[in-house]
């Protein structure tokens, strides 16, 4: 080969600016038109040769390199339009010359693009016209197209070339098929000239100068509807069936986007050819298509890709199609997602996490039985986490983890279901405290929401591990701020309890049990919330096995475990600061243990002995002592199971309590009603009068003290109705007489009174207990005794 | 004039008339005046040429006194301003004497060797005529001749084998082209490819050229002229490695002879195809091939298939060599 130097170094040119782009553009077009207008008075007058030149003239505009391509492609369908003038006049067979003349005719052209232009132009009338197979036609045109490399002008070329034989393929049903070709000549030839184009289009990249790059990619991406348009066309193929498809057009579209090696393309034609064929198609093809997502280059969207893929598989079930178990469709992606993930190093972690999302998704829409496939999804989804040392603390991964996360709980519903998952909590530990907080509420929501009941130990604990971060701190540094948001929270894991059922007592004891493991760890400020209801569970419990002890001889034991069990997790919850509702809730235990019976007395005992020491030890404030104290008389009034001693313990210890409280209205009034626990109008063994008549001496005594005479009167007021109510019930220590003594006091005591409101209210009260008195009188001889001196 | 002739034993007109002159075929040919043609009668290979002489006798003189008539078939070669004849063959119509009337002669080559073709060139010229003498002793001869021009046809070539180079610029440009003969007739369709297998050139265009070479002289004196007859662009843009380029070029459009060598020792005519890649500083970078040229006879052509489409059937390597057929 001889290189011989011929004329000076053009200068080169980048580009134009966009004032010069549009004056060269709209000088081209001026050109264009006049050309075309001379071309068309040519064909009017019947002189092919003459509209030939004028065409390859106007063809000669688009041999300009200086447009963009965006300009670049207003000019061609200028040209365009011109170039259907020609065909249509060829068409109409005026000229009188055979088309294959003309084919090789308009090959003398000196100038490749308007020869080629023109070619196209003839060649398309000449498979219209039916001169020549198309096939041969197509075939050849396709080859002859190669002569334009430059990347732009090439592929407009092939646009048109495209364009115009569009309506001309040989297929199923169309009139060229047949001696033309069929479907598979068609395919051929759409493959070639979109390998072509394809090749023209990624080169493009390459012109001009680097510093440019950017403008130029982004003008390179508006021209791949272009490209696309091949496999779309591939896809109308009426001929194309999945046989074709798959032995023939999937191999050479994946080899060409495989051999390419450039992202843009690669991304958008892998898009683009999940988007025009048919489901059914992927569905069979599957193996190859993610085979070669593997072998993408990096920087490809591999995410968008298979998400878009999956979505759409997922679309068509929900669409009520079916896919067929043969096709192995969740082994197949999750085998190759296993694969890309492996070999595409480069993907980043919330994008295998989306990608594994989308898997999720398809796997509940194709197959809502299978289990195990989510189950592997989420066992890949840890590996793939732990292989990356994610540690929670990129926002983008917390999201897709959280996605996920949420999305069995969102499709199931159904704790239970959830439950059975081997390695959803896997998932869960790569997230930070926050976040695992987040996921746990959201279980926690869900199982509340939509779950009737919970029924094994077994579930019970995996539930309260997986929400843990609800139920305990991570670390001692973590303070709990004790909000409404937490209160909130914390009453919500409570109402968990609620959901443990099982017909089988014993069963719902073991569950209690592992709840109280879990349960008891998260600190006083937790248990308060968390314990009481299990408490109150248990003791229900225990009054159900109660129901049972005619069927169930072993009842008893079954019931004092339950009690064991109600007394360590109080007394756990006393340990605390929580005294108040410690009291209260061994009061309950108490009252519970009496529901079930005799045999429960020495732990009925326990439990109210356990509230007195609480009261002692650990209950101050005068409010605070008053109710307990309140609350504990009440309580043992109600109690029928102690044996005589120790009822006599109990409420002597709780008729000192009485006696020592501090202020003078709480210390009248706990005594006044510790007597209810001497005398109980129905029973045989509280009928100690005396005492009753002893303590209100007492009560009476302690009210004389007190400085304020309206709440004197009061305290007096309140006794004498006290005692009225033991009248009432013919306790014998309180006589008519007794009652008229009383009344007697007050009247003394009540002209000491100022005339305060609070002593015109409280002597209202005390008008009222009168008029009682005196309407009884009427129906009862008995109050008739009663003396009533004042008015 | 009219006086001289009486007075030198009579003056007489020639015409010569060829044989079926109406019915054969004529060409036109550009004589060496630029721009004008002229039709000749076309003879093929060793056709008879055949025809009449009339002697029309000056009606002044009422006789021709003369020395001989006679018509020859001529072939001369005319170079640089030097006319040889190569052939001459005579036959004599008519011995010395007087002619007293009009009269006729026809005449018959009917055995005679014109193997080389009339051809009009740029400095080489080879044509052939029907010459006729009247010879006379005391003045001048009368002559008169009649060109006709000589075609010869070649049977195909027995052996055509394909053209195939690898060349190129060590490490630069490495091109393979193949042209799918060595012998092509003059409407035949040079069908080729160009093959890229190393660019690193930024290549702007690709041309073939179809070049005409005409040697004259020899020795030291030997003259080449060269004729691009056509520049045919078959690429445009930079291709990269492993394209495969179409060539296809219909040679029918244009003026072309048969390759002629040595003729008479005196003249060639060769053609070579020139392929030029134009990088883009423009700097040129180009091969030349010849080709052989042979006259195919005259057939009725007849379109049945596209012309070079065989490219995918006869098995010229596309892409690969693999054919889009074969699955």
């Amino acid at each position: 080969m001889t290189a011989g130097a011929n004329g000076a170094p053009t200068e080169k040119r980048e580009f134009l600016t966009d004032e010069e782009q549009n004056k060269a553009l709209h000088d081209a077009k001026i050109v264009v038109k006049q050309q075309g207008l001379a071309m068309q008075r040519c064909l009017d007058q019947n002189n092919l040769m003459e509209a030939l030149k004028h065409a390859s003239n106007f063809i000669s505009e688009l041999r300009t390199s200086l447009l963009s391509p965006k300009n670049y492609y207003v000019l061609y369908i200028e040209a365009f339009d011109q170039l259907r003038n020609l065909e249509s006049y060829l068409l109409e067979e005026k000229h009188g010359k055979k088309m294959a003349e003309l084919y090789e005719l308009v090959q003398y052209a000196g100038n490749i693009l308007p020869r080629l232009y023109l070619l196209v132009t003839v060649g398309s009338a000449y498979i219209k016209l039916k001169e020549a197979p198309a096939r041969d036609v197509l075939r050849d045109l396709v080859e002859m197209c190669r002569g334009i490399q430059h990347p732009t002008r090439g592929l407009f070329l092939r646009t048109y070339l495209s364009e115009v034989t569009k309506d001309k393929l040989p297929d199923i049903g169309s009139e060229y098929e047949g001696r033309g070709g069929n479907t598979k000549d068609s395919v051929e030839f759409i493959l070639v000239n979109f390998t072509e184009m394809n090749k023209l289009w990624v080169r493009m990249q390459h012109q001009g100068s680097a510093r440019e790059r950017e403008r130029r990619e982004l003008e390179r991406s508006e021209l791949r509807l272009l490209v696309g348009k091949n496999i779309a066309r591939l896809s109308q193929l009426e001929g194309v069936d999945l046989a074709t498809y798959q032995k023939l057009v999937l191999p050479k579209l994946l080899e060409q986007i495989n051999s390419c090696k450039d992202v843009i393309a690669q991304q958008y034609l892998m898009e683009v050819i999940i988007q025009v064929f048919p489901d059914d198609f992927h569905l069979h093809t599957l193996d190859a298509i993610l085979q070669s997502c593997a072998t993408l280059q990096p920087g490809v969207n591999i995410k968008s890709i298979l998400v878009g893929l999956m979505d759409r598989l997922s679309n068509y079930v929900a669409r009520g199609e079916n896919i067929s178990p043969e096709l192995r469709v969740f082994e197949t992606f999750s085998s190759k997602i296993g694969l890309i993930v492996e070999q595409q190093k480069g993907i980043p972690t919330e994008d295998v996490l989306a990608i594994e999302a989308s898997l999720l998704n398809l796997s509940i829409s194709c197959y809502p039985d299978k289990l195990d496939y989510v189950d592997t999804i989420f066992k890949f989804a840890s590996d793939v986490l732990a292989a990356r040392k994610e540690d929670g603390s990129k926002p983008l991964v917390v999201k897709q983890i959280l996605h996920l996360l949420n999305t069995p709980l969102d499709t199931f519903k159904n704790i239970l279901t959830v439950l059975r998952l081997q390695n959803y909590h896997l998932v869960i530990q790569y997230l930070n405290y926050d976040s695992r907080k987040r996921v746990a509420l959201n279980i926690t929501r869900t199982a509340i929401q939509h779950t009737p009941s919970i029924g094994e130990a077994e579930g019970v604990n995996k539930l309260l591990e997986w929400i843990s971060p609800l139920i305990q701190s991570e670390s001692p540094q973590q303070e709990i701020i004790d909000d409404d948001d937490f209160a909130e929270e914390q009453n919500l894991v409570a109402s968990l309890v609620h959901l443990f059922e099982n017909k089988d007592p014993e069963q719902l004891f073991a569950m209690y049990t592992v709840a109280r493991t879990h349960l008891s760890k998260g600190g006083p400020k937790r248990i308060k919330y968390l314990l009481v209801p299990l408490i109150f569970r248990a003791l229900r419990l225990a009054i159900r096995l109660k129901r049972t002890e005619e069927e169930d001889e072993g009842w008893l034991q079954k019931a004092q475990k339950v009690f064991v069990f109600a007394h360590e997790v109080t007394t756990a919850l006393s340990k605390t600061e929580l005294h108040e509702v410690s009291v209260r809730l061994f009061l309950q235990c108490a009252q519970a243990a009496n529901t079930c019976g005799d045999s429960f007395e020495t732990i009925a005992y326990e439990f109210v002995k356990e509230a007195l020491v609480i009261y002692e030890d650990h209950i101050s404030g005068s409010a605070a002592q008053l109710n307990a104290i309140v609350l504990i008389i009440g309580t043992l009034q109600s109690l029928s199971i102690f044996s005589e001693d120790n009822y006599e313990t109990l409420t002597t210890k709780t008729a000192l309590y009485a006696s020592k409280l501090l202020k003078v209205p709480d210390r009248c009034r706990a005594i006044y009603l510790v007597t209810h626990l001497f005398w109980t109008p129905n029973s045989e063994q509280k009928k100690d009068d005396k005492r009753v008549l002893e303590a209100i001496r007492k009560a009476i005594k302690v009210a004389d003290t007190y400085l304020d005479s309206a709440v004197k009167n009061d305290l007096f007021v309140e006794i004498l109705n006290e005692c009225l109510y033991y009248f009432e019930n013919a306790c014998e220590s309180i006589t008519a007489n007794y009652v008229s003594g009383l009344i007697a006091l007050i009247d003394a005591k009540s002209q000491e009174m100022d005339t305060s409101e609070e002593a015109f209210r409280s002597k209202q009260g005390y008008v009222n207990t009168l008029n009682f008195i005196r309407s009884k009188k009427e129906s009862d001889p008995r109050y008739g005794e009663i003396e009533i001196k004042s008015s | 004039m009219n006086f001289f002739r009486s007075v030198l034993g009579g003056a007489a007109k020639i015409d010569i008339a060829l044989k079926d002159a109406a019915e054969r075929q004529v060409v036109e040919i550009p004589t060496s005046q630029e721009g004008k043609t002229e039709k000749l009668p076309l003879y093929i290979e060793n056709e008879a040429v055949v025809g009449s002489v009339s002697i029309t006798i000056d009606n002044s003189s009422k006789k021709l006194e003369h020395m001989g008539i006679s018509v020859a078939l001529v072939g001369v070669i005319k170079m640089n301003g030097n006319i040889h004849e190569f052939m001459n063959i005579v036959k004599d119509l008519e011995p010395a004497g007087i002619l007293t009337e009009n009269k006729s002669y026809d005449f018959n080559f009917e055995t005679n060797d014109r193997s080389y073709e009339s051809y009009n060139g740029i400095n080489a010229f080879l044509n052939y005529y029907v010459r006729v003498n009247i010879s006379r002793s005391m003045a001048t001869k009368i002559t008169k001749q009649i060109e006709f021009w000589q075609r010869n046809y070649s049977n195909p070539p027995d052996t055509n084998s394909n053209i195939k180079m690898e060349v190129g610029i060590e490490d630069c440009l490495h091109i393979e082209f193949e042209y799918n003969k060595s012998k092509y007739h003059l409407k035949d369709v040079i069908i080729g490819k160009i093959y890229f297998l190393l660019v690193r050139l930024k290549i702007k265009t690709m041309n073939i050229s179809l070049l005409k070479r005409e040697t004259t002289g020899s020795g030291p004196d030997v003259y080449n002229e060269n004729r691009t007859l056509s520049k045919f662009e078959i690429m445009d843009g930079a291709p990269v490695r492993g394209e495969a380029i179409p060539v296809r070029l219909f040679l029918g459009g244009f003026d072309l002879t048969p390759t002629y060598k040595d003729v008479v020792n005196k003249f060639s005519v060769t053609y070579i195809l020139n392929l030029v890649l134009v990088d883009e500083d423009d700097r040129r970078y180009f091969k030349q091939r010849e080709i052989v040229l042979w006259r195919k006879a005259d057939r009725a052509k007849k379109y049945t298939r596209i012309e070079g489409a065989q490219t995918y059937e006869e098995g010229l390597p596309t892409d690969g060599g693999r054919s889009p057929d074969e699955e």
